[in-house]
């Protein structure tokens, strides 16, 4: 009996039920016959969770430990992109500095240009001009000149 | 009438000019002016010899009076009563030519000196477009690539070591020494060292499973040949067991586990921008687009490129995460190195490639559940049998 019980620790109810059974049979006094029977019923206790385990083992075995991903196989594709600088250019129609220019926008004496020369509110003075000519100089300033 | 001498031109120039006549070229006459007349504009007669007693039209379009200090045009000849007169009018240019050059001015445009990197708004655009374009192969950059087998394997692995970051050693092997890590592994279980005795093979198999020690693994492309951070070792120490493989590269620090790798683009020119044109590299006159996965395509602010001859590509990488950061600079062909920490752009990217882990894992939830009912249906079957 306590071999059985060691065995099937796991399920200690049914032992115990049975051994309740025997004691109530022996206060009884119903003699060896029963006692007999006890052995039969331990005999067939036992034959029962043999056959029994078998089929309950593979479902807990079931939920035993699987084999499981962490992470997903990641974006190889970045690493096959090529590493570009693209560019798109806009056109422009013909430039024509000689006698258009090109922006300058700073402040110097005239003489160190050459060619055409645009002024932004130009002032001109020389005590050999009169005002009619100062008024004629500014006025080819402001509209464009060449210096040559 | 008033005598006066005068130097005639045959002279040619542009409109609105300061250029002043050779005296060499001039011819020297006496005229008669009216006693009246202004400044810049008079009537002047002369009394030319006809040539062989035919009338013939002066050639002459240029004046020069010294005594009045003028240069004047000559807008036409008239002939009158036997003399040709000249209408002629100042030139305040050409007579003022000194004092201008010495007068200082704003000048705005000039055909001499001006700034390439201001935008000509003078000049429309046309419909046409040109691309152009600079690349590299991601091999060139890293060193490695998806097609071969020369690419980085970063393992993150819990197992005694002296020398890990956290609880876990990260080792960077090459794509060979990772597949034979693999097998070793997977193999055979002898490296347990439990003998079958105590737990059969087959359920050694199903107990251990030594990939749930690796917590993370990343490719990257970078050559493993080169790869000499961190410290040369033959074993990997994995959960309670040691591995020995070929050769692996141990990250003792999180500072060994930095890579940097810096490269190059040249920058394309517009194909106006010689000479004057260099403003042509601004915005809206050229777009500039720069692709480099993961980190993602940017289009690049123009100001940046402005005048630049090569564009600076760098990259840090921490590959125990994969972490990496893209540092873009620029420079010209003269300057020395680039200047990183003036990067005009700075972005965070993945570079690792993460690869699956596979694991033997129980949820011990449902190995209860499973238990209990297995149970329960064997006890029922029991009583069954003795009802």
């Amino acid at each position: 009996m306590s071999k059985a019980a060691i065995a099937f620790n796991g399920i200690d109810a049914a032992v115990a039920k049975s051994e309740n059974s025997l004691v109530d049979s022996i206060a009884s006094s119903i003699g060896n016959a029963i006692v007999d029977g006890g052995r039969q019923l331990l005999g067939g206790l036992i034959s029962s969770v043999e056959t029994v385990m078998p089929s309950a083992l593979p479902t807990a075995a079931a939920a035993l430990a699987q084999l499981s991903y962490r992470g997903t196989t990641g974006n190889f594709q970045s690493a096959m992109e090529y590493i570009t600088l693209s560019a798109k250019f806009q056109h422009i129609s013909p430039m024509n500095p000689e006698t258009q220019g090109s922006p300058c926008f700073m402040r110097d004496y005239i003489n160190t240009f050459e060619g055409f020369v645009l002024c932004d509110h130009p002032q001109f003075a020389s005590n050999m001009a009169t005002s009619v000519e100062e008024t004629a100089v500014e006025a080819f300033m402001a509209g464009g000149f060449y210096y040559e | 009438m008033a005598t006066i001498t005068i130097t005639l031109y045959q002279f040619t120039k542009r409109k609105n000019s300061t250029k002043q006549p050779v005296n060499i070229q001039g011819q020297e006459f006496e005229g008669e002016i009216k006693d009246s007349f202004t400044l810049t504009g008079l009537d002047i007669k002369f009394r030319f010899t006809p040539v062989s007693g035919e009338l013939t039209a002066p050639l002459f379009n240029y004046a020069y009076i010294p005594s009045l200090r003028r240069y004047y045009f000559i807008s036409d000849w008239y002939f009158d009563r036997g003399f040709w007169h000249c209408t002629a009018a100042v030139d305040v240019l050409a007579t003022y030519k000194t004092e201008i050059g010495n007068s200082s001015q704003y000048v705005t445009r000039s055909y001499s000196r001006y700034n390439p990197g201001i935008i000509d708004t003078n000049y429309p655009t046309t419909g046409e477009v040109t691309r152009n374009f600079y690349t590299m192969q991601p091999s060139s950059f890293w060193g490695a690539d998806v097609t071969s087998d020369n690419g980085l394997i970063v393992m993150g692995v819990i197992g005694a070591s002296s020398s890990n970051v956290g609880a876990v050693t990260y080792y960077a092997v090459s794509m060979p020494v990772f597949r034979d890590f693999l097998n070793a592994m997977l193999t055979s279980i002898s490296w347990a060292n439990i003998s079958v005795s105590e737990i059969s093979e087959q359920l050694q198999k199903a107990l251990i499973n030594p990939t749930q020690y690796i917590v993370s693994c990343r490719w990257y492309p970078i050559n493993a040949a080169s790869f000499m951070a961190g410290v040369a070792t033959t074993t990997i120490a994995l959960g309670w067991w040691n591995f020995t493989v070929s050769m692996a590269r141990m990250l003792r620090t999180v500072g060994s586990a930095w890579v940097s790798r810096e490269s190059y683009l040249n920058i394309p020119q517009h194909p106006q921008r010689s000479g004057r044109g260099k403003y042509l590299g601004l915005s809206p006159y050229s777009t500039y687009m720069f692709k480099f996965l993961p980190f993602g395509v940017f289009e690049i602010d123009t100001t940046e490129l402005f005048d630049k001859d090569q564009l600076g590509i760098l990259v840090d990488t921490n590959i125990m995460t994969g972490d990496a950061v893209l540092h873009l600079a620029t420079k010209n062909y003269t300057d020395g190195q680039f200047q990183w920490e003036n990067s005009f752009l700075t972005v965070e990217g993945q570079i690792g490639v993460p690869l699956p882990i596979g694991q033997v894992s129980a949820n011990v939830g449902n190995y209860q559940n499973a238990l209990v009912a297995g149970g329960i249906a064997g006890l029922n079957d029991i009583v069954g049998r003795f009802g």
